[in-house]
């Protein structure tokens, strides 16, 4: 217990964690402020346009969606053609329009899909429906199991509604990018000295000559590691929704269906509140950030120094992103990638199953098995390439 | 209590850093002399279990060292060369974070701090960061953190490195009380220190044992080995290029060199009473210039 405290005050109490905890804070507050300024921009008295909003809140009434699209095609037409007399227009009306509008073209791409969408990989409740229809003789294969169970989720999820995600569309887009890169980054920089650093500071040979040194510090070094990921994540995701929601009064929207956010309007969670969604991407994240906490951790078991282990760590982050366009033949490394999964929406946005033993299993299953799996694979390779360890020789 | 080394190979790459080193440590000081590269750090790193052996093996009391594992660990104390300390520790802090790896209890271990503090000088210190140590308090601190675990077998590499010479003595005195029932190995540049305490010294050369012995030993090894002579300044430079000279002194206008030859090097040299250093010097110079080993 003590060489895991200390550990863990090696870590979290450190100039690096401390600099780069204060960046990704000023970055999260940052980032929250200017959101509200530019909604405040948008609509004026914030509180006002949320009391017009909520009398439409709930399924979209398809008269509001048609009106609500024709005054979209209209103001864009106005605001190509006549600039000031756009400008006149009353912004929280414009804003509006342009939500409800919004709202109920997820609806419709819900419902029926697009011109765009693939016979032979459908996402819509037609498009789902269809295809079973169409190949009704082959219910025992996986393709057919795989639409089916996604049309059987789909459906659960219900229609997408009408809410004020406004500020939630912000602050889950903020997550899905440059949130995800800033966890990541800071783990790497935080993590990669845990042993590597060791032999920096010439600390290594006291370390290994110890009794416990070449064990129980393993033990207490991975355990600060993942407490250390925990704090991180849990601290990210309160910051962030404190620095987004506060400047509106409070978080607020928590019981508002997913799929009421455009981004997951396809989403088989739909039906999941926000509450429920939020606590599943911390879930996801957390048990990301530890997996990457412990490949940093066991690369730096490998190396003498901090910085390469820096390096490869941003290699792995940033590798798989450049391999999407390999994606058929790589999906092993771009679906698992780290900066995608921890990004949340690739994960929870879309249907996708792989095929085990022909029955669908849903990537986020797969997600958190895989993830599991590589934690404890991780766990075991550092306990053995410490335990084999000889300090560099200094002199 | 005996700790034997059986041939002991270390080797890194294509370079031999130890070869086949076999030496039998029973309680008492020995000083590890050697000039750089000689293999001493590598030797020490091996007993500290710091570093594996290419071959050999490291027997205490006929157990094998990896068979003890955290039981040898566990009577080992190391002072590492260059010791690196955590700046945002205190003194005390990082005390108590090597009691943890030592697997001390936290209060035998707050008790220990302050006793070792006391002797090593440290503790109006102790809770300054280390980050603010002077070289010598980080070299006493590192002395302490070796104490920690009362060890049976210390090893001490170049400890007194950095130290003032009233700090050498105190360092001195304090391993001469403690050695008398742990093996305590001393590797250091500072012939005097090893000199004055070890029991036995062990000349280390390219990894090889060059010569041991007690001091007295290696002193009536060097009889009629070290010369004393009076001469004109001017012969200085040409003397010291054909010679080895272990010291120069200014004489009334005159420099008194000290020699170390096998014969009576120049007309008017007399016998001198030989010392540790002139042993020192006639192995690694004198031996090593002629290619003797």
């Amino acid at each position: 217990m003590d060489l895991f405290l200390f550990e863990l005050q090696k870590l979290v109490f450190n100039k690096t964690t401390c600099i780069g905890a204060a960046i990704c804070l000023l970055l999260v507050v940052t980032g929250g402020i200017m959101n509200a300024v530019n909604l405040k921009h948008e609509v004026g008295d914030y509180t006002m346009f949320v009391a017009q909003l909520q009398e439409q809140e709930g399924p979209i009434d398809q008269q509001l969606g048609e009106q609500a699209v024709a005054e979209v095609t209209r103001l864009q037409a106005l605001r190509a053609s006549n600039p000031q007399a756009f400008a006149v227009e009353d912004p929280r009306y414009v804003t509006l329009q342009y939500v409800y509008a919004n709202a109920y073209n997820m609806a419709l791409n819900y419902t029926h899909g697009s011109e765009r969408e693939n016979p032979e990989n459908p996402y819509s409740i037609a498009g789902l429906e269809q295809y079973l229809n169409r190949h009704a003789g082959h219910s025992d294969t996986f393709a057919y199991r795989n639409v089916e169970r996604h049309l059987a989720m789909k459906q659960e999820a219900g229609v997408p509604g009408f809410f004020n995600t406004l500020v939630w569309d912000e602050l889950l887009a903020f997550l899905g990018k440059g949130g995800a890169l800033i966890l990541a980054l800071l783990i790497a920089l935080v993590v990669s000295p845990v042993f590597a650093g060791e032999a920096t500071s010439n600390m290594e040979s006291l370390i290994l000559s110890s009794k416990l040194g070449r064990r129980k510090i393993v033990t207490a070094k991975l355990l600060s590691t993942i407490t250390f990921a925990t704090l991180l994540v849990v601290g990210f995701f309160a910051v962030c929704l404190a620095a987004y929601f506060l400047p509106f009064g409070g978080l607020t929207g928590l019981d508002q269906p997913l799929n009421s956010i455009y981004s997951f309007h396809l989403s088989p969670f739909g039906g999941w509140s926000l509450l429920s969604y939020l606590l599943a991407s911390v879930g996801l994240a957390w048990l990301v950030c530890v997996t990457l906490a412990l490949v940093t951790a066991f690369t730096s078991a490998t190396q003498k120094s901090p910085l390469p282990v820096i390096g490869i760590t941003i290699a792995l982050l940033l590798g798989p992103a450049f391999l999407k366009g390999l994606q058929s033949v790589l999906w092993p490394i771009v679906d698992f990638g780290f900066l995608r999964l921890l990004e949340g929406m690739p994960v929870f946005a879309y249907y996708k199953a792989y095929n085990l033993l022909g029955n669908p299993v849903l990537y986020p299953v797969v997600v958190v098995a895989v993830v599991s799996i590589l934690s404890l694979i991780l766990t075991c390779l550092t306990f053995a390439c410490y335990r084999r360890k000889n300090a560099s020789l200094g002199a | 209590m005996e700790l034997v080394l059986d041939s002991i190979r270390k080797v890194y790459g294509k370079k031999v850093a130890l070869h086949d080193f076999s030496e039998v440590f029973t309680p008492g000081v020995y000083g590890l002399l050697g000039p750089n590269g000689a293999g001493k750090t590598t030797l020490m790193r091996v007993i500290a279990d710091v570093l594996r052996p290419t071959g050999g093996r490291v027997m205490l009391n006929g157990k094998d060292k990896d068979e003890l594992d955290e039981g040898y660990r566990d009577i080992v104390g190391y002072l590492p060369q260059d010791l690196g300390l955590y700046g945002s520790f205190t003194g005390r802090k990082f005390l108590m974070y090597v009691a943890a790896l030592k697997g001390l209890r936290r209060q035998e271990a707050a008790v220990k701090v302050e006793d070792l503090a006391r002797i090593t000088n440290l503790s109006e210190c102790l809770d300054t960061h280390c980050g603010k140590y002077s070289g010598g308090m980080k070299r006493r601190l590192g002395i302490a953190q070796a104490l920690l675990n009362d060890p049976r077998i210390l090893i001490l590499d170049e400890p007194t490195a950095g130290l003032d010479p009233m700090e050498r003595i105190r360092f001195r005195n304090l391993i001469s009380q403690i050695s008398k029932d742990r093996i305590v190995l001393l590797s250091t540049h500072i012939v005097s220190d090893a000199d004055m305490i070890a029991k036995q010294i062990i000349l280390l050369g390219k990894g090889r044992i060059v010569e041991q012995g007690t001091v007295a030993d290696l002193q009536a090894s060097m009889q009629g080995r070290v010369w004393s002579a009076r001469l004109p300044q001017a012969c200085l430079a040409e003397i010291s290029e054909r010679l080895v000279l272990t010291n120069v002194a200014q004489k009334e206008g005159d420099v008194e060199v000290r020699i170390v030859c096998e014969r009576k090097p120049l007309d008017g040299a007399v016998p001198a009473q030989p010392v540790l250093e002139d042993c020192y010097l006639y192995h690694f110079k004198y031996l090593a210039e002629r290619g003797e080993w």
